[in-house]
């Protein structure tokens, strides 16, 4: 018996008993589901990419040739959006210097307070850039410095639709397929109207759901991370749950407050957290506005995974991720801008 | 146009999505990640249904995404994938897996104390059952390198076994 054969005998299962499991109606719907997606590989249901953050209101019919070419102006500048205020004052007039998550927090509240929420059939534009991953033909690994990928999306705030353009076509998509960041039960629009918004309740709710997940986290990172997985899925998240988001991150002992410039070359807030060691996990605020405005995700030290699936060597300054939303605006059809 | 590029899609899914499975299935005890990444796989062959080569060398292909896709996955949990949720459901419903085969505990242990590299190439070899030159295009090395690896994994895994005793040795006797 050579070794090929006893390394066999210990396969946890066959190739015939895998092909069993994945016959039938499963099988059909995996294939017919990404059959739906972008195969250029756009933003699309796949991943959980759609890069939420800031929003202007344009208004409901972009007529008058000024207002176009303001609006073209906008987009050409990485400039981030801003929150419509509800009075006449703007920003708020009681912000506190934001010296800590929670002062960050804080201000994200009395910001909602004055920010009007898009209607349910509104759609939300974004437009996002990105650095690109190298490493054919599997997918993201480290990004490459320097690389550039825009992408452009609309969703409905009530999450019922999404779209994107491709091939100067604006292509429509239902999200009955996209399922929930990890950490979630669900993000429909009524659930997630239905989360509270103060932290504290806000935080049981997310740690009575990250219970469920798989592996041996620490609930703090198990929290920090869904709280990502929410904010980066949900264009449209309501500015005070978003404030309360932050309020949550607030009460992690592991989370950060510190300045950045991002990839648009925004200066930013961020709220980060170091995970295993190695990777820090960080997501961006508009320091005006309070919304939303990216991600990155760096190595800050040498480190080898461990698993059967392969070794995977991270070497520090590798960028995981690395975004930022540069324009955006709630328009009410999808292709407005 | 579209027409075509289904019709390719699905014949390389109808070709490939059992073995590709069990590939993801032996190495990782999660119901949930395997479907993630089954799905993360072949969306990539989806999307990138130009790159993937002809005949069995799109199995090597679809092998050397998916074990990209395993490694990413542990470090991007909270992007997980809404695809198949019935296969998702499927699996976790289903179990899978067996015990080794009677007598081989040892080598079972042996094998789980590896090093990460030395497992994945033995297991292309006795899982896959690869030989060196696809084991080559799977892991991205020349043909040549891949040898020196398996020889040298296969050299680690004789040693561990060594030190499970005779009863291990005499199966490894009929190796000579």
């Amino acid at each position: 018996m050579n070794d090929d054969v006893l390394i066999s005998r210990i396969a946890p299962l066959s190739d015939a008993d895998a092909a069993a499991m994945i016959s039938g109606q499963a099988a059909r719907e995996l294939a017919e589901q990404i059959m739906q997606t972008d195969p250029a590989g756009r933003p699309g249901p796949a991943r959980h990419r759609r890069h939420p953050l800031r929003m202007v209101p344009v208004a409901a019919a972009i007529t008058a040739a000024a207002t176009v070419v303001a609006v073209m102006v906008a987009l050409a500048r990485p400039v981030p959006a801003v929150r419509p205020p509800r009075g006449n004052s703007w920003p708020p007039a009681h912000l506190e210097a934001v010296t800590s998550p929670a002062a960050l927090a804080a201000n994200a509240t009395l910001a909602a307070d004055r920010t009007i929420d898009p209607r349910p059939t509104q759609w939300i534009y974004l437009m996002v850039i990105s650095t690109i991953s190298h490493a054919p033909p599997g997918g993201a690994m480290a990004q490459i410095p320097g690389t550039r990928q825009t992408t452009g999306t609309w969703t409905r705030a009530d999450r019922r639709q999404t779209a994107f353009l491709t091939n100067g076509r604006i292509v429509m998509m239902s999200t009955d397929i996209l399922g929930s960041p990890i950490g979630w039960p669900q993000i429909t629009y009524s659930y997630l109207n239905s989360l509270p918004t103060d932290p504290d309740r806000l935080m049981n709710v997310i740690k009575d759901n990250v219970q469920a997940i798989p592996g041996d986290d620490p609930t703090g990172q198990r929290v920090f991370n869904a709280v990502v997985a929410l904010i980066e899925n949900n264009p449209a998240l309501p500015a005070r749950l978003s404030a309360a988001l932050y309020g949550v991150l607030a009460e992690l002992n592991s989370v950060h407050l510190g300045h950045a410039t991002d990839l648009a070359g925004q200066q930013v807030l961020s709220l980060s957290e170091v995970q295993q060691g190695y990777l820090k996990q960080e997501i961006f605020i508009n320091p005006a506005t309070y919304a939303y405005t990216g991600q990155e995700t760096l190595a800050i030290r040498d480190h080898t995974s461990t698993g059967l699936d392969g070794t995977l060597h991270i070497h520090q300054g590798e960028l995981l991720a690395d975004n930022a939303i540069v324009a955006s605006a709630i328009v009410d059809h999808p292709g407005e801008r | 146009m579209t027409g075509d590029r289904q019709r390719r899609f699905e014949q390389v899914y109808a070709d490939n999505r059992g073995p590709v499975l069990g590939y993801v299935l032996r190495r990782t005890r999660s119901p949930d990640d395997a479907a993630d990444v089954l799905a993360e796989t072949f969306l990539t062959a989806w999307r990138r249904l130009d790159d993937i080569p002809a005949d069995a060398q799109a199995r090597l292909w679809l092998y050397a995404v998916a074990r990209r896709v395993l490694a990413n996955h542990h470090r991007s949990e909270r992007r997980r994938t809404a695809l198949g949720a019935k296969l998702r459901s499927k699996l976790a419903s289903a179990g899978y897996g067996h015990e080794p085969h009677p007598g081989l505990d040892d080598v079972a242990a042996a094998f789980r104390n590896l090093a990460d590299g030395d497992r994945e190439i033995l297991a292309l070899a006795g899982w896959e059952g690869l030989d060196a030159g696809q084991i080559a295009v799977v892991l991205g090395c020349s043909r040549n390198a891949a040898r020196i690896r398996l020889h040298r994994a296969r050299r680690r895994l004789a040693q561990a076994l060594y030190h499970h005793g005779t009863a291990t040795l005499d199966l490894l006797g009929e190796n000579a």
